[in-house]
């Protein structure tokens, strides 16, 4: 848990658009140690895929326009040229995508693949190359890998596409391994299997996992820190227990309301969030949240942007007003 | 009048998979239903809980007879479908309504807002003048808590919990007694869910309405259903009313199904057992012999294999050999 592998300071992308600039990520700052699980959670459009994308340097600029910094073991990422990133893509960071029939390869075999970016960043080719793509086919709890390396992903069910993308992530030695809603198209029963798998790899490997959801159920029980994104900010960041029996933000208490609680017991109603999110091309003056927050004074809320504070010992809330502090 | 709105019975719903030759002779079934039986009441929920491919959407399908069923009975309030032609299966379908998934798919992109919702008032004759039906879908939008004046918009100009109300306000217009809802918040974000959830709850207090709930999320059908199924690889294997179902899970499968969901309380998820269960889903052309579930259950021994476990019990019925 010691190393620090990777440091983002201030990280902003924004998108030239006919209507205008979105603001999409408004800065965003955060450390992942070696060994440590941190959730990003976030609904659709609040920046939370865009941020890593940048992260792993795959948006085309223009349009996207990325600044702050992204700092991978001592080394500044931002700015880098498209070769210097093939380099660091895969091999030192590697990302897991959220539907594996889309983004893997329909007209090659699943071994191929997987040997791509070995022949790449390892410079691995014929048996050897082989024979390490069957050992990631096992690891990853594929039945009968030294057949399946010939499959193609239409042979394969969903579950095992995810494991398959799951072993080319990891078919390089990633430090830091990024699923974005890696289990989000995925059945709760195969759901269950993929998060043990990748924290039991993550154990036996010692890589930092980023899980990028939407989903506050799936991280309750894998995330070390959780981070809750609206409009392209950190509304909240903590300690996972911290976040969810003491949530600072009126986002993340609106957000844990509005989720069934599976069980006997029921509540009357869900509590729901009225209106939408921000329109990234037309942010807030002041907090993105306000328009929405039950707690907005009308004021200072509409005016001015909070900063990241914190509240307790590690636990930060971007808020005026963060919920139990006595204000 | 029956307590019992809604009666299906061993239905079934089989695609045919044919060869590549001339005569495309017909090889095999996709066992999609394979012998549903459940009941629903009048002004319940009933849940309809499965993974995809476990035929929960096919069963819905079938019951509006938008497929048509192999075999069984479905019986609504008294009525049996399968006896009806087309007229009077049109004029039947006035009191079921389905609420699709895929808000973005389920509106005609092409249709405003307001003749969306004006189409089954015209089709099923229930309007006198234009008058008389721009009244009515005014009614029915401000029922699912948009403006009338949005009647002459269109369905790119909504958000998906905005168009997902479209799709319900739709659903209402024929004054159904009965609503199918497939997957209704699945395509949407948890901040909007639970406002659609609520709205759906509201409006089946102040209607009368009787709902079947399908969906995939255990924790969403839990809070919503009074009572709830469970279906795999085409099959009912549990239904109890929701306390029951949670407090004394009986299916092996209903517990692994429990275990996985995602709990929001980290003390909870870290400290609970969950039965994972191994491989996948089989394939519904060949299910396996016996209970289908017997080549994934934890808890499985020497009669699995051989015997077809029944659907029984009172009250919590269950199909499985322990309890036989």
């Amino acid at each position: 848990m010691s190393e620090r592998v990777l440091a983002v300071t201030d990280l902003q992308v924004r998108f030239g658009t006919k209507r205008g600039v979105a603001e999409v990520v408004n800065g965003i700052s955060y450390d992942l140690h070696s060994g440590e699980t941190l959730a990003i959670v976030g609904e659709s459009g609040s920046g939370k895929s865009v941020g890593v994308l940048a992260l792993m340097g795959l948006l085309a600029q223009p349009p996207a326009a990325v600044s702050g910094s992204i700092n991978y073991r001592g080394r500044e990422l931002v700015g880098i040229s498209p070769k210097e990133w093939r380099r660091v893509r895969g091999k030192g960071m590697a990302m897991i995508f959220q539907d594996p029939m889309t983004s893997l390869n329909p007209v090659r075999t699943v071994g191929y693949q997987l040997i791509e970016p070995m022949a790449l960043h390892l410079g691995l080719a014929g048996d050897v190359a082989r024979k390490r793509a069957i050992g990631l086919l096992e690891l990853v709890g594929i039945p009968s890998p030294d057949s399946r390396i010939d499959d193609y992903p239409h042979q394969l069910s969903g579950g095992m596409r995810q494991r398959v993308m799951i072993a080319m992530g990891l078919s390089c030695d990633p430090d830091v391994l990024i699923a974005d809603e890696a289990t989000t198209a995925l059945d709760v029963t195969t759901q269950a299997q993929i998060t043990e798998l990748v924290a039991d790899l993550q154990h036996r490997l010692g890589m930092a996992v980023v899980w990028i959801t939407h989903d506050l159920g799936v991280v309750a029980g894998i995330a070390d820190r959780v981070h809750v994104m609206y409009g392209g900010r950190f509304m909240e960041q903590a300690d996972v227990d911290g976040l969810y029996t003491q949530p600072r933000h009126p986002y993340t208490e609106g957000l844990l309301g509005s989720l069934p609680m599976p069980g006997a017991d029921r509540p009357d109603r869900l509590v729901s969030i009225p209106g939408l999110p921000p329109d990234p091309v037309a942010m807030p003056a002041g907090c993105p949240f306000a328009p929405r927050c039950p707690h907005s004074d009308g004021s200072r809320c509409v005016e001015i942007i909070p900063r990241v504070e914190e509240v307790t010992p590690g636990h930060d809330a971007a808020c005026h007003y963060p919920l139990g502090a006595g204000l | 009048m029956s307590d019992i709105l809604v009666d299906v019975a061993d239905l079934q719903v089989y695609f045919p998979i044919r060869d590549t030759g001339v005569i495309r002779r017909h090889v095999n079934d996709v066992k999609a239903v394979d012998g549903v039986s459940f009941q629903v009441r009048r002004g319940e929920t009933l849940g309809l809980v499965g993974e995809s491919g476990c035929g929960k959407t096919t069963t819905g399908l079938a019951l509006l007879r938008l497929i048509e069923p192999t075999g069984g009975a479905v019986t609504f309030d008294g009525v049996e479908m399968s006896d009806l032609n087309a007229k009077q299966l049109r004029s039947l379908r006035k009191r079921i309504a389905m609420i699709f998934q895929d808000p973005y798919a389920s509106l005609d992109p092409r249709m405003s807002i307001g003749k969306i919702v004006s189409e089954p008032l015209e089709i099923h004759g229930l309007t006198t003048s234009r008058a008389d039906r721009n009244h009515r879908v005014g009614e029915l939008l401000e029922m699912v808590g948009l403006s009338p004046d949005y009647r002459n918009r269109y369905p790119h100009e909504f958000s998906g919990g905005q168009r997902q109300r479209v799709g319900i306000a739709r659903a209402l217009a024929t004054e159904p007694d009965f609503i199918v809802c497939d997957e209704p918040i699945a395509a949407l974000d948890v901040s909007i869910q639970a406002g659609v959830m609520n709205l759906l709850e509201d409006l089946q207090r102040e209607l009368g309405l009787t709902y079947l709930f399908i969906a995939h999320d255990l924790s969403a059908v839990q809070h919503f259903s009074d009572r709830i199924a469970v279906m795999y690889l085409g099959r009912i294997v549990e239904v109890a009313d929701r306390v029951g179902l949670y407090e004394t899970t009986k299916h092996p499968y209903t517990e692994a199904l429990l275990s996985a969901v995602p709990v929001p309380n980290p003390a909870l998820a870290r400290s609970r057992t969950r039965v994972i269960l191994e491989g996948d889903v089989p394939s519904p052309i060949d299910p396996p012999s016996g209970c289908n579930f017997h080549p994934r259950c934890p808890k499985v021994f020497d009669r699995c294999p051989d015997v077809d476990p029944v659907l029984s019990g009172n009250g919590h019925e269950v199909a499985c050999l322990l309890y036989e």
